[in-house]
């Protein structure tokens, strides 16, 4: 028996869907795609991975597509696994993980990338799966894009970011021979255009060896019992023929599943194509896994049709047709909670999308009342399949695929022994009015009640929303967890938004984002209607990383595209990047995945050129293909060590400039962080209004142990507002010591010694997710602070707030507390 | 966008959300009397009145000071104008089957025009609108009125606008409740549909009072800017099922804002008493309770997003071009 089970479908928190087939005996494979966000539903519902083996991409690759990938990778390696294989129907896999090199790098984990060219097939004791490759134009030619030296770039890379044993010293993969080299480019990008599908194949099982009758008709017990039960007909001493047929019970067969994936409509065409004389002769299931560019319209339909009625049960997914269903639920309840006593700091997260009226009409499904609905074409779509086999994929909506026995029916007759199961109305039925009563009424929080704190605060935003806080610098803790995303708490990202005043009293914003780890645009499109998203990215103008940690920058990529979503049209618009100098190298190879216009509004600026120092740190140089040909083909001349390079050292004053001119900044500095290599703290005055008296000076540790010398004394001094990590509970500094953290205290004391005006902690532990240490810390000498949590929107005029509801948190996450303990006493009794 | 999370505390009865106290509690309703005569009897004894020597009504002989509803009927529509704010208080349309499968006007013959029925003082004028940042909003829309030229013409008319956030309200989410309301004309054979402005109060984060504050614009200001608007729905005459005497109600009030379009159209639905309270006006009063059903009972209550632009791109169907959508 195997079931396939939806992990992910496509909602504001999950763009794409993600399926798991899954065996009696616990095997597990993935299908589909991997967006962000992916590693954390695989936490919420507990799905454990220990027997996960291969992984089958779907579609074309970019960061939508596979975002999540690299989050998933690092989690699953530290949990101990030791092999893990990603299969793709061309070579393109491996520049895509190679791209990672920088930053994904574990030790003792074997992570191998199979190219499943199209036809190819994957088996193992239970099934097969034979690769379908499309491209959307005929005459590209999509699976040989590397030249042979390419190719072995690419396995060098690959092999050498997952080594068995760990170096003895501190590792930078920067200046490491083996990773720091040049990436083929010399792909076209028609060649991009190409998707992977699969057809999957269950092996047979073997009928049961019949003794009695075997002894019955006279075999004796030895050898030619194995021979029949292999299949051979064997001749008795009497000279009687025994056949396998005689002895053995029928075989039994299983369902196949199709696994389709089309990124938009240029692909259709060629679909149709391939699968115009498809047997349907045993197909179970057909997935379609369509990108949100796919109309919904007679044409699709036409090609579902192609896969004909029987019994064959369709599996739509695409963003018009799947409920934006709320995925972490444990996040949410956490967010209403946290609203209950603070109405205004945050949002009610959205649960409404809008859903294709063809498809619903056509297929007779029924629509939540009030839903909004996109209709594509004029006249409504006419179908031949029947409704009742046609579905929306999503959550909760298992297909369960039993052996059969062949009979002699005709083929259309014969049952396939398949059924779905369908939980899915359990998620739909989550409302904000049970979640309340559940959770929240029985607090008794003074004043706090269904209609204050849920019915008069749904569609409400309370960012930027009134004409004070227009002026006002606001701030919104996207993601405040450190390390992996956990239940509670996504991994960091932090954004500001600072006013700026012209002559004319015209107001303009700056937004900025302090890193912006996994799935922080998942949390923005869970927080503001779509609507305001567009706001938020238009006044979007830079992007601040302060080291190379996953928990900090899974999420740019998907930050960058939506940002060019919304600015496309606004040719003047540029983005600028201020990072480490390994991560623009990932920008500009990962970029030649995505839209190709998006690299030009891109402006990079070293972190390492706003260093408050005299000397600035060389990058080292990247050992270019050629080289690396003349050095295989010699090994004796290997080299140990990368050149530096030397140009880098100057600052690069003209842009920085720049973005001095085009942000209004007075000053931007960055020290250097005690955490990692190539790890910055930093510092900015940006200029509220056009008399450039007025200005506001924000600091941001990212990771590091407390640096009194130069954050707080130099760079930092006398903030307006500092944003400090404050990763561990007091009483754990040694931890902090060994992972170069800062505990809450060590946090405060940076704050104290930078005479800060305010201070917001966040980075926490995810050990701890329900509340950080609030009480018997030291003094904080700042005139307001506040703790981060997700989703938190704090005007700085008001930042302290939270302060007088202190005492309420602590009873507000009691159940929390349980389910944590009740957690870690499961772990310790394994 | 406060208000509108406001709106939706409106469902809940008895609350302490402050927008829904301002509209539900029960304001006195005293009769007011008829201000269309030049007498007004009181209910003071009249020797009290003599020998007080006052007779309010001695002023009337000076010019009775009104407010004048400018009612005006315009075919498609009838509408009410109010002087103080140069809105309408309301339009009042009717559609049929009928009406809307007439084709036999083109808004491109169609332009805003001032209505000289309004004295200047009073008048909503072009200018007003000129750079103020808003739509000359329609209430009567202008494709609820295709039978004729005329009648399109005439929904052109200032007495028939209110300025309106363009992009994401009228061009956007209130259009596609207009297109709601026309789309009902598939399922009953009458749709009437009473749109109106709205001034809705909104709390102070400063010191937690409500305070009633809009734009106004012109120079000098002329023209109030709503808060908010109204839409009542009634349907007749079901097409399919018994033609009985019950009518179908919807009351939505939707904030001047741009709304994004995956909003549910059910979240700006509002029960009709409260309604009244907010707009002072009387609604289905004359009508018995119990022929009165709920329309969002009957049909889904949602907007549709007509987009015909994006035509799937097939190398053989080069001859399908794009439609456009119909837009208002
Ligand atoms: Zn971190
Ligand atoms: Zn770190």
């Amino acid at each position: 028996m195997f079931n396939l089970i939806p992990v992910t479908h496509p909602t504001a928190d999950t763009k794409h869907p993600l399926l798991l087939l899954q065996s009696d005996q616990g095997e597990k494979y993935f299908f589909g795609k991997i967006p962000e966000g992916s590693q954390r539903v695989l936490t919420e519902n507990k799905v454990k991975i220990s027997k996960l083996e291969n992984i089958f991409i779907t579609g074309e690759l970019d960061w939508s597509s596979v975002g999540g990938l690299p989050g998933m990778i690092l989690t699953i390696a530290d949990q101990g696994k030791s092999t893990l294989s990603l299969n793709y129907g061309n070579k393109l896999i491996d520049y895509v993980v190679s791209t990672w090199r920088y930053f994904v790098f574990r030790f003792g984990i074997d992570l191998k990338t199979k190219v499943l060219t199209n036809g190819m097939s994957f088996k193992d004791k239970l099934l097969s799966v034979n690769s379908i490759v499309i491209s959307a134009q005929d005459d590209v030619d999509t699976s040989n894009i590397f030249s042979k030296t390419g190719i072995s770039a690419l396995n060098s890379i690959i092999s050498n970011m997952f080594p068995k044993l760990s170096p003895t010293t501190r590792y930078d993969p920067s200046s490491d021979p083996h990773l720091n080299l040049e990436l083929p480019r010399d792909f076209q990008r028609p060649q991009l255009k190409s998707s992977t599908s699969y057809e999957i194949n269950f092996n047979p099982i073997r009928g049961k060896f019949k003794l009695d009758e075997a002894v019955r008709l006279g075999v004796p017990k030895g050898p030619l019992f194995a021979k029949l039960t292999k299949g051979e007909s064997i001749t008795l001493e009497n000279g009687n023929i025994v056949t396998p047929e005689d002895v053995l019970e029928k075989e039994r067969q299983f369902a196949k599943v199709l696994i389709l994936d089309i990124p938009s409509d240029i692909y259709l065409d060629a679909f149709t194509k391939r699968f115009e004389a498809y047997d349907c002769n045993n197909l179970g299931a057909v997935y379609y896994f369509l990108g949100s560019d796919v109309n919904i319209n007679s044409d699709l339909i036409k090609f579902m049709e192609l896969f004909g009625n029987g019994q064959v049960q369709h599996f739509v997914s695409h963003p018009n047709l799947s409920p934006n269903t709320l995925v972490f639920l444990g996040a949410t309840l956490t967010t209403l909670k946290l609203k209950a006593l603070q109405v205004g700091n945050y949002n009610i997260p959205r649960i409404d999308n809008i859903l294709s009226k063809d498809f619903y009409d056509c297929f007779r499904k029924s629509v939540p009342d009030g839903v909004s609905m996109i209709q594509a074409q004029e006249d409504p779509i006419a179908s031949s399949l029947k409704s009742e086999n046609v579905h929306v994929y999503s959550q909760n909506k298992t297909y369960v695929v039993d052996p059969y026995t062949k009979t002699n029916d005709e083929a259309a007759n014969q049952s396939l022994n398949c059924q779905l199961q369908d939980d899915s109305q359990k998620k739909l039925n989550f409302s904000f009015q049970n979640a309340f009563n559940k959770h929240i009424k029985n607090l008794n929080f003074p004043s706090v009640t269904y209609e204050n704190v849920i019915e008069s605060e749904l569609n409400v935003n309370n960012f930027n929303n009134t004409r004070e806080k227009q002026r006002h610098v606001e701030v919104i803790t996207l993601g405040t967890g450190s390390a992996l995303p956990s239940k509670y708490r996504n991994v960091l990202s932090t954004l500001l938004k600072i006013p700026y005043i012209d002559s004319n009293n015209k107001v303009t914003n700056r937004c900025i984002l302090f890193d912006a780890g996994e799935n922080t645009v998942g949390t923005i499109n869970r927080m503001f209607s779509q609507q305001d998203v567009a706001t938020i990215f238009k006044d979007l103008k830079m992007i601040y990383l302060s080291h190379l940690h996953a928990d900090h920058h899974l999420g740019i990529i998907s930050i960058m595209n939506d940002w060019y979503k919304y600015n496309k049209d606004f040719p003047d618009s540029v983005l600028y990047i201020v990072t480490p100098w390994q991560y623009n190298k990932f920008v500009n190879e990962w970029m030649t995945l995505e839209d190709p216009e998006l690299i030009s509004r891109i402006k990079y600026i070293s972190a390492e050129h706003l260093v408050n120092d005299s000397f600035v740190r060389m990058e080292t140089k990247t050992i270019s293909l050629d080289e690396f040909t003349k050095l295989t083909e010699s090994p004796s001349k290997k080299r140990r060590k990368l050149e530096l390079d030397k140009t880098s050292s100057y600052r690069n004053v003209t842009l920085i400039r720049q973005m001095y001119k085009d942000l209004n900044i007075a000053n931007f500095q960055t020290c250097r962080a005690k955490h990692c290599d190539w790890a910055y703290s930093n510092s900015i005055s940006f200029f509220t209004d056009s008399t450039c008296n007025k200005s506001f000076k924000v600091s941001y540790s990212g990771d590091t142990r407390p640096n009194i010398e130069k954050f707080s004394k130099e760079i930092g001094y006398r903030s307006d507002l500092l944003i400090h990590e404050a990763t561990l509970d007091n009483e754990l500094v040694e931890d902090a010591i060994k992972k170069k953290h800062c505990t809450i205290n060590e946090a405060i004391n940076v704050a104290n010694e930078m005479e800060v005006e305010k201070l917001i902690l966040t980075h926490f532990s995810q050990r701890y997710p329900k509340l950080p240490q609030m009480d018997n810390n030291i003094t904080v000498k700042a005139k307001e602070y506040c703790f981060a949590f997700d989703g938190m929107i704090v005007d700085f005029e008001k930042l302290g707030e939270q302060q007088n509801v202190f005492p309420l948190l602590n009873q507000a996450f009691a159940e929390e507390k349980e389910e944590e303990k009740k957690n870690t006493d499961e772990e310790t009794s394994i | 966008m406060g208000s509108r999370g406001l709106l939706t505390g409106l469902l809940g009865l008895g609350t302490g959300s402050g927008l829904t106290f301002y509209l539900l509690t029960k304001l006195s309703s005293k009769q007011t009397p008829e201000l269309n005569t030049a007498t007004v009897v009181s209910n003071i004894k009249g020797e009290h009145l003599v020998s007080a020597k006052i007779n309010p009504n001695g002023f009337f002989k000076y010019g009775f000071p009104g407010p004048k509803h400018d009612l005006q009927n315009r075919g498609e529509f009838i509408s009410c104008y109010d002087r103080q704010t140069r809105n309408p208080y309301w339009v009042l349309e009717h559609m049929t089957p009928e009406s809307l499968s007439m084709r036999n006007a083109d808004r491109k013959n169609s332009y805003f025009k001032e209505d000289e029925a309004i004295p200047d003082t009073f008048r909503a004028m072009l200018k007003d609108y000129f750079r103020s940042g808003y739509d000359r909003g329609h209430l009567a829309a202008a494709a609820d009125a295709k039978f004729s030229q005329e009648a399109m013409d005439n929904t052109f008319y200032l007495t028939n606008m209110c300025p309106q956030v363009g992009q994401g309200f009228n061009r956007d989410y209130w259009a596609h409740l207009e297109f709601f309301c026309r789309d009902l004309t598939k399922k009953y054979g009458s749709v009437r549909v009473l749109t109106g402005p709205l001034y809705l109060p909104k709390k102070d984060p400063t010191d937690g009072k409500y305070r009633v504050s809009y734009e106004v614009v012109g120079n000098p200001p002329n023209i109030a800017v709503p808060t908010h608007f109204f839409k009542l729905i009634v349907t007749e005459k079901p097409l399919i099922g018994s033609n009985t005497d019950t009518i179908s109600v919807a009351a939505f009030v939707l904030p001047n804002e741009p709304i994004s379009n995956e909003t549910k159209l059910t979240d700006f639905e509002i029960p009709v008493d409260a309604l009244e309270r907010s707009t002072g006006l009387e609604l289905l009063r004359a009508y018995p309770t119990n022929k009165k059903k709920a329309l969002c009972k009957e049909v889904n209550c949602q907007i549709v997003v007509r987009d015909f632009s994006k035509k799937a791109f097939k190398s053989g169907n080069k001859q399908m071009l794009p439609t456009t959508a119909t837009k208002k």
